[in-house]
């Protein structure tokens, strides 16, 4: 075989072991170790060293990659190719926990000062499993929606109790500054 | 009818009915992949792209039509046997039987032959 001619035969394997990457794996290997040899049983039975036209002769008999993909996949059940993947198991746990968190936020509005931090804490956790979200994704988002809402409002509570503990006490009278000249 | 037709109806008729060739081929004995390929695939009218064989084979190795064996072949490397099991036998016996009843009745309608 010819320096190049190794290029040619991987190139040729990387790209139908790209094709097939919705394969199961050891299907995958299983079919492009079986094309390798047969490039290596088509090579070796030359009587002479492989030069870049016997590589290119034996691809082309093999065929295009993706004649062996629509091989595979005429083996494949009717679904192929593949829709987006189904949800994970776990994502709709991760969907319900998203909701507590949030109504959990909703109730916290009436503890004024950890109500907040438990809130943003929250916020933080949704809007990670939202981004992260494969299936449940409008629960996901309006579960972080709430929490978001229930975090702005708190903290609008805060800078009210804030504001008005350090105002005037009630029926003080404000009086005007005295100022004292210098000099 | 065109080439493409011709394509199309080829690649159409070769679906069902290549598994049960490659079968029919391992019938005398053990064999590898370039073997079965050059031995089905002349005239290209069974194997159009010799590629296309592999994932048939991993199909019957999975289904338990044939199992796979690697052997050291003359240059050294080792080289993959496809067998033929029971199952695979007979399978074949049943698709041969109903293969002779489906070609003949097909003969008999393209011949204007009463079924």
């Amino acid at each position: 075989m010819t320096r190049t001619a190794p290029r040619a035969v991987e190139s040729y394997l990387d790209h139908l072991r790209v094709l097939l990457s919705g394969a199961d794996p050891a299907d995958r290997e299983d079919i492009v170790s079986s094309v390798r040899e047969h490039i290596e049983d088509s090579l070796a039975q030359l009587d002479h060293p492989a030069t870049d036209s016997d590589v290119d002769q034996v691809l082309t008999h093999l065929g295009p990659a993706e004649d062996v993909v629509a091989s595979w996949a005429d083996g494949m059940p009717a679904t192929w190719p593949p829709g987006p993947p189904a949800p994970a198991p776990g994502s709709l746990l991760w969907a319900v926990a998203c909701v507590l968190l949030a109504v959990l936020s909703v109730m916290a509005l009436a503890v004024p000062l950890v109500g907040p931090v438990f809130q943003l804490v929250a916020l933080a956790i949704t809007v990670i499993a939202a981004r992260r979200a494969v299936g449940h994704r409008g629960v996901h988002i309006a579960a972080a929606a709430l929490t978001a809402v229930s975090l702005i409002l708190s903290l609008v509570v805060l800078l009210f109790l804030t504001a008005a503990s350090d105002g005037p006490a009630d029926g003080e009278v404000p009086t005007p500054t005295s100022v004292s000249s210098i000099g | 009818m065109g080439s493409n037709d011709r394509a199309l109806l080829l690649a159409n008729l070769r679906r069902g009915a290549l598994e049960y060739c490659v079968l029919a081929y391992l019938r005398n004995g053990p064999s590898y992949g370039l073997d079965i390929a050059r031995g089905l695939g002349a005239g290209a009218v069974l194997i159009e792209s010799e590629g296309t064989l592999y994932p048939l084979l991993s199909r019957l190795r999975k289904g338990g039509l044939v199992t796979t064996e690697l052997r050291e072949a003359s240059g050294g490397a080792a080289r993959r046997y496809y067998d033929l099991t029971d199952l695979g036998r007979s399978q074949l016996e049943t698709f041969t039987d109903t293969w002779q009843e489906f070609t003949s009745s097909v003969n008999s309608i393209l011949m204007g032959e009463p079924l």
